[in-house]
């Protein structure tokens, strides 16, 4: 159903509603110009046709279900189905930078103890050959400190997710109030429950500016006083 | 001395304690979380690196945890963390952290902050 239709059908049933209730409350209060000419006459031919309003009001009702439940049905199949695609999708990425920078530090290790050895090899001798493991050394603990991005990254990626379980939860709360007779959907019960052992984040996480923000930390805690 | 190092991050746990290595530190303790830094935590621990953010015990409540105790009073606890609002450190302060370090972290950075804390628990 098109939006323009919803709106169609929303117009069309409360203009229903209304002409029910008008003749309902005028027939109630006794309001009717000339009651016993009403009651004989144009009264009767509304009370004769009142079955039939009540029944194009339900109609519209029933269509406006209908309505309710096809934006219910496509807002959970095109918005919370690729919500929580999304959010499986970024876990993978976390946990496959996890693997890889893992595998890196482990290759690392490696390279390390390869050098040991050959400076074991040579006695601990001084002169280029221990110069360019030095070097060496300090290039793998350089790489091993670049690896650092792995976790904010991972916090980054932790705070867009949780953006996006946010979204679903608000989202489902919609659906329910559009159609709260439907009950849980196999998609709406996917929904993650709070746990104290999710993955924690910094939504201010940032590899940008560390001397600065560095700074501001020290600062504060040069202008304390110590306890 | 025996340091403690608590990150949720098994990268940053490496990461650190391939720094400390570097700079002679050998006796470490590592933990995923401030509840499990707080099960391993006693009177041999050195010094404490801890993150901010983790799952089941946060480093903030951590180290007001351990300052509540008798044998944690004076260990020097070093935060090493993302977070570098002004508001943030401020609250790592008062939770009883003796220095701070924003993430990414520099060797020579958390070499001098251990110098440093080390110095100073020595001279206090």
């Amino acid at each position: 159903m098109t939006p323009n239709r919803a709106a169609e059908v929303l117009y069309e049933s409360e203009a229903t509603l209304r002409l029910v209730d008008r003749e309902l409350g005028e027939l109630k209060a006794g309001e009717h110009p000339a009651d016993a000419a009403f009651a004989a006459g144009e009264g009767r031919t509304i009370l004769a046709s009142l079955p039939y309003i009540l029944q194009l009001a339900n109609s519209e009702i029933l269509q406006v279900i209908r309505s309710l439940r096809e934006s219910r049905s496509a807002l959970e199949h095109s918005t919370v189905e690729r919500i929580q695609h999304t959010h499986s999708k970024l876990q993978e990425v976390t946990s496959a930078t996890e693997t890889a920078t893992n595998g890196i530090l482990d290759a690392l290790d490696r390279a390390q103890g390869l050098i040991d050895e050959l400076d074991a090899d040579n006695g601990g001798n001084a002169g280029r050959g221990k110069d360019v493991r030095n070097s060496l050394r300090d290039e793998i603990f350089g790489i091993i400190g670049a690896l650092q991005f792995q976790d904010i990254t991972t916090q980054q990626i932790n705070y867009a997710s949780n953006v996006l379980l946010d979204m679903e939860a608000k989202l489902l709360r919609l659906m329910q109030i559009l159609d709260p007779g439907a009950g849980k959907s196999e998609i709406a019960t996917k929904l993650p429950e709070m746990n104290p052992a999710a993955p924690t984040f910094d939504m201010h996480a940032t590899t940008q500016d560390q001397e600065k923000r560095q700074s501001v930390a020290d600062e504060v805690f040069s202008s304390t006083p110590k306890a | 001395m025996k340091f403690l190092v608590i990150d949720d991050s098994a990268t940053m746990r490496r990461i650190v304690v391939n720094s400390l290595q570097r700079i002679g530190v050998t006796d470490i303790v590592e933990a995923g979380d401030g509840k499990e830094a707080l099960s391993k935590f006693d009177a041999s621990i050195g010094f404490i690196i801890t993150d901010w953010n983790m799952p089941n015990l946060g480093g903030v409540d951590f180290a007001r945890a351990v300052r509540a105790r008798e044998d944690g009073k004076t260990v020097p606890i070093l935060m090493m963390t993302t977070r570098s609002l002004k508001e943030d450190i401020i609250t790592a302060l008062e939770s009883g952290v003796n220095n701070y370090i924003v993430k990414p972290f520099t060797p020579q950075v958390l070499k001098d902050k251990i110098d440093a804390l080390t110095a100073a628990n020595v001279a206090g």
